[in-house]
């Protein structure tokens, strides 16, 4: 039973871990679903390991990101500033936990990206002991020429430009993830002999709504 | 957090929220249970495991009958989760207020999505999906859960809900506030707290709904209210009703997002002022537990957006001295007015 927690702050990270359904014939592999995060993204571990600069947080960029600064903003109280190109789910959820546009952005918040995996590896390590090899999607911020992280192997699944099967095989068992995730399933069956996790970096409920993911 | 069941495993068990921030000077803390961390993102997950479960373990359905329920809200995007994790087929009956997020959810867990086109003749879209899912029951022998009437619905919130709260606290609220549609939730769990003691359950409804009096009249707000009583909801449960504006609510689910960074739907808003005027009567000694049903993503084109909110003649944000001043003039519902006749 979870214990009553002061912050939302203490909700980031812990998320499941759960088998590939039996269904897919792969008892080697395991979803680390991401999306069960507050803002519904990895990027929430970020905030967790984030050094700010003054006394508002400015943002760059779009995405899934500006939504994890929105929601620090919102947890110290302090305001949050961003200049978005576009109109995105993302974009929408840090406008909803109240940052602010505005224009000339200078980003002042600083990510170790590197504690914040190294926090997931050590969580999937106690979760699944057995495992040898990690799959994160490669995604904005993630340093992709890592290739080890405490003792684990990293392989980073790259983005593709067709919808994987896996996306809708996982989708209809009651696994909602984004398809880029979902890719990694097929990488995954193809490494024998090695317990692989998968981490699911986005809601699939989230990554419905960009353009490029599209479950109909 | 291990699951070794699968996504069926990581429904319940939610977390429960201390929120200082939000404690009124002299009053009662307020701990809000977080139900969109359940899989599908709301609080019906619960319900959805139940029914489905429970019909299956009293061979109330045969393997290869498909499932059908009128609901274009939280319950079918749960029944589809739900189904999908069992290989079940799954049939929901939507009506033209559902976004077209919540349809593609629906679509990828793998449910049929049919949409009626006429509401009832009271003006409510439930009649029309109902009489509609019926049809679907008659022809293809598909099984229904009914959930405004379905004892399960309100039975996983006596095994579950209720049953967290208890442990995750330590001991009994003096309050529980929980919103009211179908009744499962405030039955279920209002049914386990004064099993255990003595423990005020509040009910939250909203202005347009009929469940507590008045007419029925169309409103925005999702996951409150009803055009009649239904079989879930048991008044002997029930110490005291608030029937809120939805605009109140709403502006309520921003502050709670901008405050605590929780991002909720309308009738989160709806019962956290509740809350507050709750804790505001309580005192510094009491506890109140408030139900957060939902996530609130599948709002932020609707109630997040300012364009959306200006083009219904509400705000689009309220200071909090002002949603203060609001909470505390909330009133209950005069209890003649609602509390059925014995």
């Amino acid at each position: 039973m979870r214990s009553v927690v002061d912050s939302l702050s203490a909700l980031i990270g812990d998320t499941p871990c759960i088998p590939l359904p039996p269904a897919l014939k792969a008892s080697h592999i395991y979803l680390k679903l991401e999306g069960f995060n507050p803002t519904g993204s990895i990027y929430d571990r970020f905030v967790l390991h984030s050094t700010l600069q003054g006394q508002h947080i400015a943002i760059a960029g779009n995405g899934a990101i500006c939504a994890s600064a929105a929601l620090v903003g919102s947890i110290l109280q302090v305001p949050v500033l961003f200049d978005p190109q576009d109109a995105s789910l993302s974009v929408n959820m840090a406008e909803g936990l109240g940052a602010a546009r505005a224009v000339d952005i200078v980003q002042n918040i600083q990510f170790d990206v590197a504690a914040a995996l190294s926090g997931l590896i050590d969580e999937i390590k106690s979760e699944v002991p057995d495992v040898s090899v990690v799959l994160i999607p490669e995604l904005p911020m993630l340093p992709i020429q890592t290739n080890e992280i405490k003792d684990i192997r990293i392989q980073w699944i790259p983005p593709m430009s067709s919808f994987p099967p896996e996306c809708s095989e996982l989708s209809q068992r009651g696994i909602l993830i984004d398809a880029q995730s979902a890719y990694g399933v097929q990488l995954a069956r193809a490494i024998q002999k090695e317990v692989v996790v998968i981490v699911c970096a986005i809601d699939g409920a989230i990554a419905l709504e960009m353009e490029e993911y599209q479950c109909l | 957090m291990f699951v070794a069941d699968g996504i069926i495993e990581c429904i319940g068990n939610t977390p429960l929220i201390r929120c200082p921030m939000l404690r009124p000077m002299g009053g009662a803390e307020i701990y809000l249970k977080l139900e969109g961390f359940n899989a599908s993102g709301s609080v019906k997950a619960r319900a959805a495991r139940q029914m489905i479960e429970a019909a299956i373990q009293r061979e109330e359905v045969t393997a290869d009958q498909a499932f059908v329920e009128p609901s274009s809200g939280n319950l079918g995007l749960a029944l589809a989760l739900v189904s999908g994790a069992k290989e079940r087929r799954c049939t929901l009956v939507v009506d033209p207020r559902m976004t077209r997020y919540s349809e593609a959810i629906m679509r990828a867990y793998g449910a049929e999505v049919i949409c009626v086109t006429q509401p009832d003749k009271g003006g409510s879209w439930q009649g029309s999906r109902l009489e509609q899912a019926q049809k679907i029951v008659a022809e293809q022998h598909a099984h229904m859960f009914l959930q405004y009437s379905n004892p399960d619905n309100q039975q996983a919130h006596y095994e579950t809900t209720g049953v967290e709260i208890i442990e995750q606290l330590g001991s009994l609220p003096e309050v529980c506030v929980v919103g009211v549609s179908t009744g499962g939730q405030i039955s279920g769990i209002g049914r386990r707290l004064k099993e255990n003691g003595s423990c005020r359950v509040v009910a939250v409804d909203v202005e347009g709904s009929s469940i507590f009096g008045g007419k029925y009249s169309p409103y925005y707000l999702r996951g409150l209210g009803l055009s009649w009583w239904p079989g879930n909801l048991k008044a002997d449960y029930i110490d005291a009703v608030y029937r809120l504006k939805e605009e109140f609510a709403f502006l309520s689910a921003i502050l709670l997002a901008r405050r605590t960074g929780i991002l909720s739907g309308g009738s989160a808003g709806a019962i956290l002022a509740a809350a507050m005027k709750e804790a505001m009567v309580l005192g510094p000694e009491g506890r109140v537990v408030a139900m957060v049903p939902e996530r609130g993503d599948r709002y932020l084109k609707q109630f997040y957006s300012p364009e959306w909110m200006a083009s219904k003649g509400y705000r689009s944000e309220l200071d909090v001295a002002t949603w203060l001043e609001w909470c505390a003039k909330l009133e209950v519902l005069p209890e003649q007015e609602w509390r059925p006749k014995q």
